[in-house]
Order: structure tokens, then C-alpha cells, then sequence
């Protein structure tokens, strides 16, 4: 069974005004269990809102989403426990600390699910200590702590609600590379250790290519492309068009071949085509 | 010629942090920029770099060392607010959140709003914000409210403030981070045009493939210079970059690699596609061309 | 996504109402409400609800846009008007009922509903009339600059009218992307269980920290980031600054405010003279 089903799904803004964008335009999609999936997509491409539905945030104006198998708008007063199996990591979630500590701040969420003080301090402990953050930090204010720590205690805020599907915006947004690397690190090592399906949204391919299984391009409100990253990468002039950047080893890969190497066309990674050329030599001595 | 700026020995300390108390943001820094120049300056978050940015142009002071524009020291003395004024006017500063620079409700008045300060006639502002929106391509949202617009056009509306207040130099403090690709590919591709025209871009960034596109790489580490150079020659000093938490351009990295998982020697440097790939292909006929012949 | 507030909500349109002098625009306004309040007689609000039609039609800013903006309004329309209904007493009684013996009678007049409809369309061609020349076809920055100019005299008196009137610019400019954020912090606290919708009053206004701490906490960091961007564009206040956009007066600018002026005497004509019914 798929964590999540999306079944024609359509979505408008501002209807019956001068604004009105088709955000959404008839989209079937599922998200497995147990893997990290991407979406892609330019900016107004409408993967903020597509998301926005898996937790129910945004209802659709047509179409079914599906959370467990279970219709999550069928009863529309019990959307906010869909919540809790959905957890989403919004857009630079740093900005939505609010408590005196760091503890109190990652406490926020499981409290409200009314878990028993017990539970609650045991998961704050160990997404803390899973996000890095140790106990003096937890003691702390979250907004004396750095950029990227804070993002981490947000990050450690969702996780502590244990959901069945964790949902992420951009979680790499604006940080420099070591912090974009701990950060989406992390986010797979958690996805690993919990078993839990994992959603990550972003533009950039290079990361995209690096961490996640399965990959969803959307495009002006449509799905483009649907598959793996070794199928979806190899559709490079498609992913241009829509205005997304390939990862560069694309274009490198490309011109080798181009040159005459039998060098796999399937490669998205620097260490993929290092493993490639590897592969192609020791062919050779065979 | 004197260079367009000037630091000689700068340090810059935070005060009043409780964690770390007078850490040096910039320490003993000494570097010049000259006129027309086009420097990257990379480094992890908290290296220095933003700040050496607002030194630049006197956002902050200095503690100690001496900085000079086109010549004219500008520490160590009393200043007027027409000697800051002058310093502003011709550094100007691009930050990274678009929406926290734009002050005005239409783009045009945005745009307007520097060379306003500086008490330029009206019909010369006029004639200052039209040829700024052209050369960053906004001017047909000249009427346009700046949050309707998205991430990249705001970027360029606040790139058209400041050249409607004639700078000689524009630094970018990281002003393609919070941008998608096709709003870095704009942004990107007006610094570049400026820079041609002659404008002296200072460009503060988190991406390597941007930096590889300017004159000079400086990288910071804990305040100081780390590496400076050519970005061809920087870039090739792939582990030390890795070291201060930065990355390499892939084809770099991918050469690195490969030279150091078979022994190669393909020469290191920053390519283009074809050349990264014409390279290791050679390479690998080479090899193959050798285990053939055994 | 964005809320509509009718607040800051441009319409570039390029009419001649666009184009008109702000201060003119505010001359007018202020007839135009003082007109809407002298108006009695049910000739005088035809005519002033011609004069709201034919602004926009001329502005050309879509009739459909404007009427939105009424709609958080109805309520505060439509109470009024029943209250009318029910407590304005005539001649002519339709419809009386005793609810409470001896106590409460619904008494309903011709005279009542025709008070209601009337002080309905009173709101309504008002918030039309305003929204046009304030919000559609006036920027708020040309909205204050006229405010500026129009009140410059006052800095004499040492009245920091340039203060106050960047004040309102940055306001203005930051009202639509504080809605946005205020949504999104909403959502992301959503997403953590918050619930803003049951519970008692203090349980409700509870819920509301994790909103207001993160809102005002980001309204900081964008004050203090806006401050040093408008430093390093030489922002020093008012003194020696220019402006790109000089207001000067043109013919068609007094014409309007003659035209102002000519609605204003029109409507109290026809109070005077006309027959039609004349509100209570």
C-alpha cells in the first residue's frame, strides 16, 4: 500500500477573479512506504500546494487524497489528525519557533497530540539528540541559536510527532553547503532508522539526485515526468524545458558518451559516473 | 591606479554575544578590489563574509586597520554624513531577502527611492530609473506592486535601486540564496552584463557554479583569508576546499576523483562539459588502449 | 496564499482617474463623503450612485474586483439595515405582530424598508466611491504623498509629516507580505496540532502565541534588515530629498475639483428642490 494517494486532483486560486492561476491540473500520484520520494518543480509549478494537501492544509477543489488508504476529507472535522501522520516541515521552519526553550519549542507538537508527559519527554530527548541538538542546547532559547541550529530544532519538532509520513519544503533552503549536506543527511538517516516515508520538495537536482528514490516533476500545475532518478534524469532536454537545471554530471556524462565512451547513460551522481568509468575499465581486463 | 577598495589589517569583533563573547568576525583581513574587478567570496555560514561586506561600505566600523575607497581613507576620523553618503553611492549593496529591501509600493518608486536621498533632480531621477529598470529588463513592471512579483524580478528591482544611484561597485551579499534556479539564472545573468559594462561586482555566494564565473575567488574561513586566486586555480585545491566546508564545481570534482581512485593525472582546473569530457574520455582510451596492447 | 484586502490593492489601469493629482483625489473624496451624508432625498443618492458607476467605468478597474471588496462588509451592511427595519417608525404599517404580549411588537413600516435600502446603498456607494479613488487608482505612496504635500505647511509647526508619511509607505508596503507570513506561520503551527478553532477564550487566545511570537519576532529581523538597506541607499529623512514624481497641479485637476465641488451643490439642490421620498 502507498503512504499517500492523490487521485485527480484539481486546485484554483483566486477563482472568479482577475487572479486565477490553475495551480493544480488533474494530478494522480503515490508516494510509497519506506523511501524518500522528491518532487520537483519550478517555483508556481504548484508543489507547495500539492503538498499542502497531503495534510490537509489545502482542500482540493476536486479529486481525493488518500492518507493510509483512508480518504482524509471524509470526515472534515478530524482533518487535524491527519496532522499528526502527515508531519510537514514547512519553508525555512526556523521562523516558526515560538517557545522560551528548545525543549518546550520541539514539546509543542507532541503535547498537542496529548501524549502523556512521559512520551513527550522521551521523544523530545531523542529527536533532539537525533537532530544533534544536546542538552545544553535544549536549555536554551531558540532564537539565540544559530541559523542552521535552528532549522534542526524545527526539524526535531516534527519528528517528535512521530508521523507515518514526513513532508519537507525546501528543507535545505538558503544554508551553505556543509549545513545543506547535514541537513538532507540527516533527513535520510532518519528515513532509514524509522522506516518512515519521506517527502522532500526542492529545485535543486544536484540534491535531488543525491538522496531521494523515487522523483515526481511537476510543471505549471501538470505531472511532467514519474519514476526514478535514473528515469527521470535520462529525460535532461524535457526537465530543461520545464525549466529545471540538470545536475551538471548529466551534461558531462552526455558529452562522454557523445565522444565515443560506452559510459552508461543513467548517471546522476559524481560518484555514479566515478563507479561507471570503473565499471568500464574493469570490463576491459576481464 | 589606486585601487576601487582598500582594507589594510581590518578586524571586526561582535560584541555583547553571551555564547562567545568578542569573536572575531574579520580578523587582521588585508585586501584590495579594483576598479571594473569581478570577486566571488565564498565561506561557510559565520565566516566573515557578510560582514566584510558591510565594512565595505560602512555599515560597520571597523576595530582596528584602516579601509580606503578609490584612495580616501575612510576610518580613523571623524566623518560627515556627506563622507558616508559619498562611500554609499558609489558601493552599493544587494542583500539576500528580496522582500526586506524594497521600501516603496510600486517598482519604479522603489527604484527611485536611492538617488531621492541623494537630492537628484527630478527629471534626472526620471531619466535614471527608466535606463536602470532597462538594463536589468523590468521595465514593463515599472507599475507593478514588487510583492506580486516573484523572487528573481524582485531581485532585480532592488539591483535597479542601486544602479539608479550610479555606484562603481554593487556587492551581492548572497542575493541568489533565497532564489529558485531561473531566478538565479536572471539575477546571474544581469550581475554578469553589469560587470562587462564595467561595474565592479563583489558577488558573496554559497553556489560554486556562480563563483567560477568571476575574476577572482576569495575564500573566508573563521574571518580570514583562506584561499584567493583564480577560480581555475582555486577550485583545483579540491580537498582544501572540502575542508572549510565548501564544495567543488562536479566537473572538478569528478576529475579529482577519478585521478584519485586510478592514479590519473588529468590536469585539474574548471571546465565546461565537453572539455571535462573530452579529457576523460581520452583518458580512458588511453587506458584501455594499454590493457588492449598487454 | 495571499488574502485579498482591499488595502494597498492597486489597479494599474492608466485612466484619467489614475492619473490624477492625489490631492485632488482627496479633495474629492472628502466632498464625495460629505455629499454622501448631506444627501436626503432619494434623487440625490441616484444621482451620487451615478457618479460611483461612472468612476468606474471611467477608471476602468472590472466592476467585479470592486464589488469584492465590499464582501467583508456584509455583514456590517446587513445589520444595519434589518436594524432599520425594525426601529425606524412612519405612516404606512405592512406588517405588525405582538412576540411578547404587552411588551415586545414587531412593528414594520414602507417608510422602514425604504430607510434600510437606502442607508444600505448609503454604505455601499460610499465604500465604492473611496475604494475606487483611494485604493484602485491611487497608489498608497502617491496616497501619502499627497497626504505630504497637501500638509506640508504643518512642518513649519514642527509636525514630522515626512515621518509619519514613510511611516505609512513602509506600512502599506509591508501589509500584504505580513498576511502572507501570518498564514504561513498559521499552517506550520497547524501542522504541529495547533488548534485555533475550539476551546474557550483563554484556551483561543492561548493558541494564539505560537502565532504572534514568530510574527513579531520576523517583523524585527525585517525591520532591522529594511533599516540597513535604506541606509546603504542614503537614507538620511526628509531633509534634502527629492522626488522623482513631482505633484504639480494641471488644468484637469481643478476641473475635477470644480466637478467635486459642482456634485456637492448638486446634491444639496436636489435635497432642496426635488420630490422624491427623503430619508428620515
Amino acid at each position: 500500500m502507498s503512504a499517500i494517494e492523490v487521485k485527480n486532483v484539481n486546485f484554483v486560486y483566486g477563482k472568479k477573479t482577475p487572479y486565477e492561476v490553475h495551480a493544480l491540473e488533474d494530478i494522480n500520484l503515490s508516494i510509497k512506504e519506506n523511501c524518500v520520494t522528491g518532487i520537483i518543480g519550478h517555483t508556481g509549478s504548484g508543489k507547495s500546494t500539492l503538498i499542502q494537501m497531503f495534510n490537509g492544509l489545502v482542500k482540493p477543489d476536486s479529486g481525493k487524497v488518500f492518507v493510509d488508504g483512508k480518504d482524509i476529507w471524509e470526515k472534515p472535522k478530524e482533518i487535524s489528525k491527519i496532522r499528526y501522520k502527515v508531519g510537514m516541515v514547512m519553508q525555512y521552519p526556523e521562523y516558526q519557533l515560538f517557545a522560551d526553550t528548545v525543549w518546550e519549542d520541539i514539546a509543542y507538537g507532541p503535547k498537542n497530540m496529548g501524549l502523556s508527559e512521559d512520551e513527550v519527554k522521551e521523544r523530545v530527548t531523542t529527536s533532539a539528540a537525533f537532530c544533534g541538538l544536546d542538552g545544553e542546547a535544549l536549555a536554551k532559547s531558540p532564537f539565540d541559536l544559530s541559523g542552521g541550529q535552528k532549522r534542526r530544532v524545527a526539524l526535531a519538532g516534527i519528528m517528535a510527532m512521530k508521523p507515518a509520513v514526513l513532508v519537507l519544503d525546501e528543507p535545505a533552503a538558503g544554508l551553505d553547503p556543509r549545513g545543506r549536506r547535514e541537513i538532507l543527511g540527516g533527513i535520510c538517516k532518519y528515513q532509514k532508522e524509522s522506516g518512515t516515508a519521506v517527502v522532500i520538495v526542492s529545485h535543486s537536482m544536484e540534491d535531488m539526485a543525491k538522496y531521494c528514490d523515487e522523483l515526481f516533476v511537476l510543471s505549471h500545475g501538470k505531472l511532467l515526468l514519474h519514476g526514478d532518478c535514473k528515469e527521470v534524469f535520462s529525460e535532461g532536454e524535457l526537465l530543461r524545458s520545464a525549466g529545471l537545471d540538470v545536475p551538471e554530471i548529466y551534461g558531462v556524462v552526455k558529452a562522454i558518451r557523445k565522444q565515443g565512451a560506452d559510459i552508461s547513460k543513467y548517471i546522476y551522481t559524481v560518484n555514479g559516473a566515478v563507479d561507471a568509468i570503473s565499471r568500464l575499465l574493469e570490463g576491459r581486463d576481464e | 591606479m589606486e585601487p576601487l577598495i582598500k582594507f589594510e589589517n581590518v578586524c571586526y569583533t561582535y560584541t555583547g554575544n553571551d555564547a562567545e563573547p568578542g569573536m572575531f568576525a574579520v580578523h587582521d583581513l588585508s585586501l584590495e578590489i579594483k576598479e571594473g574587478e569581478f570577486v566571488a567570496i565564498l565561506g561557510h555560514n559565520g565566516s566573515g563574509k557578510s560582514t566584510t561586506a558591510k565594512l565595505m561600505n560602512m555599515i560597520l566600523a571597523p576595530n582596528s586597520g584602516d579601509i580606503y575607497v578609490e584612495g580616501n581613507k575612510i576610518t580613523g576620523r571623524e566623518l560627515t554624513d556627506e563622507d558616508v553618503f559619498e562611500v554609499r553611492k558609489k558601493i552599493g549593496m544587494v542583500f539576500q531577502n528580496p522582500d526586506n529591501q524594497i521600501v516603496a509600493t510600486i517598482v519604479e518608486e522603489d527604484v527611485a527611492f536611492g538617488p531621492e536621498n541623494l537630492g537628484v533632480p527630478s527629471q534626472e531621477i526620471r531619466k535614471r530609473v527608466d535606463e536602470a529598470l532597462d538594463i536589468v529588463g523590468m521595465r514593463e513592471y515599472a507599475r507593478h506592486a514588487p510583492h506580486k512579483l516573484s523572487g528573481g524580478q524582485k531581485q532585480r528591482v532592488a539591483i535597479a535601486g542601486v544602479i539608479a544611484m550610479k555606484p562603481k561597485c554593487i556587492i551581492f551579499d548572497e542575493s541568489t540564496a533565497m532564489l529558485d534556479p531561473m531566478g538565479r539564472k536572471e539575477v546571474m545573468n544581469t550581475i554578469r552584463r553589469l560587470n562587462k559594462e564595467g561595474m565592479t561586482v563583489i558577488l558573496i555566494t554559497h553556489y560554486m557554479n556562480e563563483a567560477v564565473l568571476a575574476d577572482r575567488v576569495i575564500v573566508m574561513k573563521s574571518g580570514e583569508i583562506y584561499e584567493q586566486g583564480d577560480p581555475k586555480d582555486v577550485f583545483c585545491n579540491v580537498e582544501r576546499l572540502w575542508e572549510a566546508g565548501l564544495e567543488v564545481p562536479q566537473t572538478t570534482e569528478l576529475i579529482f576523483k577519478l585521478n584519485k581512485k586510478f592514479g590519473w593525472e588529468i590536469p585539474l582546473g574548471v571546465y565546461d562539459f565537453d572539455t571535462c569530457a573530452r579529457l576523460v574520455t581520452e583518458k580512458i582510451k588511453e587506458v584501455r588502449g594499454e590493457n588492449v596492447g598487454n | 496564499m495571499a488574502l485579498d484586502v482591499t488595502i494597498g490593492q492597486y489597479y494599474g489601469t492608466g485612466s484619467v482617474i489614475h492619473r490624477l493629482d492625489p490631492r485632488a483625489k482627496l479633495l474629492f473624496v472628502l466632498t464625495f463623503i460629505v455629499s454622501i451624508f448631506v444627501a436626503k432625498d432619494v434623487y440625490a443618492f441616484a444621482f451620487l450612485a451615478l457618479v460611483v458607476i461612472a468612476s468606474v467605468l471611467i477608471s476602468r478597474v472590472p466592476i467585479r474586483l470592486v464589488l469584492k471588496g465590499l464582501k467583508p462588509l456584509v455583514i456590517i451592511i446587513l445589520f444595519t439595515s434589518v436594524l432599520n427595519i425594525f426601529l425606524t417608525r412612519g405612516e404606512e404599517l405592512l406588517f405588525t405582530k405582538e412576540i411578547i404580549k404587552d411588551f415586545w411588537t414587531v412593528n414594520i413600516y414602507k417608510e422602514g424598508l425604504i430607510n434600510a435600502a437606502l442607508l444600505a446603498l448609503r454604505i455601499i456607494i460610499l465604500l465604492m466611491g473611496t475604494s475606487v479613488y483611494f485604493s484602485y487608482a491611487t497608489t498608497p505612496i502617491e496616497l501619502t504623498d499627497g497626504l505630504e504635500r497637501g500638509l506640508a505647511p504643518l512642518k513649519k509647526i514642527k509636525v514630522p509629516v515626512h515621518e509619519f508619511a514613510m511611516m505609512m509607505t513602509i506600512a502599506l508596503r509591508f501589509i500584504p507580505t505580513l498576511i502572507d507570513e501570518t498564514i504561513k506561520i498559521m499552517n506550520a503551527q497547524k501542522a504541529r496540532g495547533a488548534d485555533f478553532s475550539t476551546g474557550g477564550l483563554i484556551k483561543r487566545a492561548k493558541a494564539l502565541i505560537p502565532i504572534i511570537i514568530p510574527l513579531f519576532v520576523s517583523s524585527f529581523r525585517r525591520a532591522e534588515e529594511l533599516a540597513t538597506a535604506m541606509e546603504c541607499r542614503c537614507y538620511h529623512g526628509g531633509n534634502g530629498r527629492t522626488r522623482m514624481n513631482v505633484l504639480k497641479m494641471k488644468i484637469r485637476d481643478y476641473v475635477f475639483i470644480f466637478l467635486s465641488l459642482t456634485m456637492l451643490a448638486g446634491v444639496i439642490l436636489i435635497n432642496i428642490y426635488a420630490n422624491g421620498y427623503k430619508l428620515l
